[in-house]
């Protein structure tokens, strides 16, 4: 029925020499119309009619795209294309996962699009040092770069970005096995308004780029050092003193680092929201007594593995940081009810807490679970590999917090038999008598 | 390269669980009360959020488990319930030996079976409008789903919603980590298979190793599973074909697989498809050319083999898989070497010790037959070469016609033999049946190579 009210009109427009809406509506509401539309939808506007196709594929309709959804189908025609028609207006483009974009597509792009200043290149396997080269040679206005994950990528990149990026506030290296510590200081140096600076998984971060950045850099607030196993205290202590807004630090898989770098945290980064150190092994309490007692802003913590902590971080957790909502506490084995009851007793605990993964805690009981009952917010829990947690615990602790997802290596409960299935036991007139 | 068969997803229904599940299912409290087969479909496990996180974690321990310990060399699934708050990932580190709890198997098939069919669409999906991919294509997202099926839809979505941030490689190693769950839960899924033949790309030899004993480790639960077998050929062509083995250590690679091989030999007797997968890998080293593997290696593998094989039959005179292996191995000798006809009497002097010491066995009789047709057939051979190089020994026996008399009166005296030592002795009943087999055999000669044997010999039938 729908359809059919729909078709009458439509073929009415297509006899005509241009369409009606053409007529009525002036070309200015049009493109506004089309500025709301995606990708699929433009592309299937643009083969309606010739007006229509100017007006869809007009550059104000393509500031921002993403092309996630497309990955290997898009090839390096495509972005020539893209930056052709969209021209200067192109701002923001995600090619995350559009692996077969070579450099030379990215040469056409970046001397056509001129205004970038939002760049996803993850895991884009076949651009080398050429793309960033032409970059840094058209883009001056980039703001955010991403090549996670593009393994040719080297030193030579790093630096023609420091040369002509000078805006550059975001960037992500991740997995790029190719980069060196030489190519972060050299980046540092050029560009003194990076607040993003994330390098996870690889070995090139060390002590000299760390310090680069932080003597370069005072702006940074995003820091991301994951597995950079060769970190020692003296570079992040030199981080905490330059950089003192830092809110989001992830030192995770630096098993180097001691007490003294969450004493630095703790004197100079007040800002701190989030704090990852999963694998952290040397933290002990009074490292975090003294982060505690000084970053009152702490929301997630992940503290997996730090295996030397014991119920008093959580005493001081609990005393400290009244707004903590994820709490990682995996692996610390030494980690007892007394503390869980230190945690469920704080003030963070009746309104903030919303996520506590305690797998692979051997001391932890049933007792502990009673003593969170009080956490009203509190979403999920782990249990993974608790072996003194019953299911009349977990049980228990549904009764109180009927939402909450427990996660443990119990079998599934069997569903309740389906209400209506059953059927009556009685007729009608059998009940009514 | 052989053709890889794809598997059209359509028309696989969601609920097919293999029979080795149904069991498992059974055994947990799910299904526990109720053995009926016709209820069971009903009660066949429900997914819900908290359960697919499960599902995932015990995901991640066993291929965790796999990837970390190289010596595993025994997979199984225990059958038991869930009592303690434990990874069902059972690991022995001691004698490596990985297992599953049963309580989680049907939970863990199902999730995983469900997220690797969408893998699995998708993949489809994007290798097809790949080719004509100039323009963008509208993705009317959301792979094709049955008609009225509200529940499955509402799966469906589920899963789109969650798997399709991933990226093309996440997606597809996401694939291979769920592909590998499947098979080693289920080997008779052929979509698993195919799926790690289209995406898993060994780029080290190491890597291939590593999916080889993989494969074995498969094979330690299912010794006798097809699909196994000729993935293991696809590995072993790849990486020929890659040249991932130096031409120099070839052989040793391929006697390597013949080694691992053994174990599901030794696993499950009669295993036809391990023994003809090892003559496979045997043929591939005698054909190979001339400059990579000499004709001495090639002559001392086949003579390692024939001995191998030799104490296999010893031991398992009833494994007529084994006696095939060997025929195959004695026709590839006789072209190989010089001269065969001492190996052949050899080997029907060995068999008739057998046919003695086990009586009643029947695959020793076939394979005395497959080796009498071999005999006769190499000695036409050499006839209708005239004689130009007949085989040396036959002039000790005088001729080749002498030779097939000689062959003729074994036959007769190992008849004669039986005949006098169980003619009376109807009591046993092994030997009864021996005699019964010879009475066969004897059939068999005559109709198939017209020897009589009766003159000689007064069988009574």
């Amino acid at each position: 029925m729908k359809q059919s009210q729909f078709n009458v009109p439509k073929t009415r427009v297509c006899m005509e020499e241009e369409g009606l809406i053409n007529q009525k509506l002036p070309k200015e509401l049009l493109l506004r119309i089309f500025s709301y539309l995606d990708v699929p939808a433009l592309c299937r506007c643009a083969q309606v009619s010739k007006p229509w196709n100017l007006l869809a594929l007009d550059g104000s309709n393509w500031q921002k795209i993403d092309l996630f959804n497309f990955q290997t189908d898009i090839e390096g025609a495509v972005v020539e294309n893209i930056a052709r028609r969209s021209g200067g207006f192109l701002k923001k483009l995600s090619l995350r996962g559009c692996q077969s974009v070579g450099d030379n597509a990215m040469k056409t792009f970046s001397e056509q699009c001129p205004n970038i200043e939002v760049l996803n290149l993850e895991e884009c396997k076949q651009i080398t040092d050429a793309t960033c080269i032409s970059l840094s040679r058209n883009g001056r206005k980039l703001q955010r770069l991403d090549l996670a994950s593009c393994s040719n990528i080297t030193d030579e990149s790093l630096k023609a970005l420091s040369e002509g990026c000078p805006n550059l506030t975001h960037i992500n290296i991740s997995w790029c096995d190719n980069i060196s510590e030489k190519g972060v200081g050299l980046l540092a140096r050029g560009c003194p308004k990076l607040r993003h600076f994330i390098a996870k998984g690889r070995m090139f971060i060390d002590n000299d780029s760390v310090i680069h950045l932080a003597n370069q850099c005072p702006l940074l607030e995003v820091v991301n050092f994951n597995y950079a196993a060769a970190l020692t205290d003296e570079a992040i202590q030199r981080l905490a003193q330059n950089c003192l807004n830092i809110h989001y630090l992830c030192i995770s898989g630096c098993p180097n680092l001691t007490d003294a770098t969450l004493l630095a945290l703790a004197q100079y980064c007040h800002k701190l929201t989030t704090f990852e150190a999963a694998g952290c092994s040397q933290f002990t309490d009074n490292g975090f007594q003294a982060l505690a007692r000084n970053c009152h802003y702490l929301e997630k913590m992940d503290l997996e593995d730090c295996v030397l902590i014991t119920d008093n971080t959580l005493t001081y957790l609990a005393a400290g940081c009244p707004r903590l909502e994820q709490l990682t506490l995996s692996h610390c084995e030494l980690i007892t009810d007394d503390g869980i009851r230190q945690l469920g007793m704080a003030p963070c605990a009746a309104e903030h807490l919303t996520v506590l993964e305690l797998d692979n805690c051997p001391l932890i009981t049933d007792a502990s679970l009673e003593h969170l009952v009080s956490c009203h917010n509190l979403q999920r829990i782990e249990l993974y590999d608790c072996q003194l947690i019953t299911r009349a615990g977990i049980r228990r602790l549904r009764n109180h917090l009927p939402n909450i997802s427990v996660h443990a290596y119990f079998a599934p409960m069997t569903p309740p038999p389906p209400v209506g299935g059953s059927r009556q036991r009685y007729c009608r007139c059998c009940v009514i008598l | 390269m052989s053709v890889i068969k794809k598997v059209h997803l359509k028309g696989i229904p969601f609920n097919i669980l293999p029979e080795t599940l149904l069991l498992a299912i059974n055994m947990s409290p799910i299904g526990g009360d109720e053995r009926n087969g016709s209820n069971f479909r009903k009660k066949v496990v429900i997914i819900d959020e908290n359960v697919a996180e499960l599902c995932d974690k015990i995901l991640q321990n066993l291929s965790n488990t796999i990837d970390k310990d190289d010596l595993l060399d025994e997979f199984d699934i225990i059958p038991c319930e869930s009592k303690l708050n434990q990874s069902p990932v059972i690991h022995d580190l001691t004698s490596h030996k990985v297992a599953l709890e049963s309580w989680c198997v049907p939970y863990l098939f199902k999730h995983s079976y469900h997220q690797f069919l969408w893998i699995c669409r998708k993949s489809r999906k994007t290798s097809s409008t790949s080719s004509s991919s100039s323009t963008i294509q509208s993705s009317n997202s959301g792979p094709r789903r049955d008609s009225g099926n509200i529940a499955s839809a509402k799966r469906e979505k589920e899963l789109s919603r969650k798997l399709s941030c991933l990226s093309e490689s996440e997606r597809i190693s996401k694939g291979l980590l769920l592909s590998r769950a499947l098979i080693i839960i289920n080997p008779e899924l052929t979509l698993a298979w195919n799926y790690r033949r289209d995406f898993f790309h060994p780029s080290s030899l190491e890597a291939l190793e590593k999916e080889q004993r993989f494969v074995s480790l498969v094979m330690s639960r299912k010794p006798k599973c097809p699909e196994g077998f000729t993935y293991r050929k696809w590995l072993i062509k790849k990486a020929l074909q890659k040249s991932l083995v130096e031409p120099s250590r070839i052989q040793d690679f391929i006697s390597q697989e013949i080694d691992m091989i053994e174990q599901p030999i030794r696993s499950y007797s009669t295993n036809y498809h391990a023994w003809s997968y090892r003559f496979w890998l045997l043929e591939l080293v005698l054909t190979y050319d001339k400059t990579v593997v000499s004709k001495d290696q090639k002559e001392i593998m086949l003579d390692r083999e024939l001995q191998k094989s030799n104490t296999w039959i010893k031991s398992n005179v009833s494994d007529y898989s084994g006696c095939h292996y060997r025929q195959k191995l004695l026709d590839c000798m006789l072209n190989f070497c010089s001269d065969g006809i001492p190996l052949l009497l050899k080997e029907l002097d060995e068999n008739e010790k057998r046919i003695f010491i086990f009586e009643g066995h029947e695959s020793l009789w076939h394979h005395r037959r497959t080796v009498i047709l071999l005999s006769i057939n190499h000695l036409k051979k050499c006839k209708d070469n005239n004689g130009s190089n007949a085989p040396l020994s036959s002039e000790e026996y005088g001729g080749l016609e002498a030779l097939e008399k000689t062959f003729q009166d074994k036959e007769s005296d190992l008849v004669q033999q039986i005949e006098s030592k169980n003619y009376n002795d109807t009591e046993n009943e092994c030997s009864q049946l021996n005699f019964k087999l010879c009475q066969a055999h004897v059939k068999w000669m005559e109709r198939r190579l017209k020897w009589d044997l009766t003159k000689s010999v007064h069988l009574e039938v």
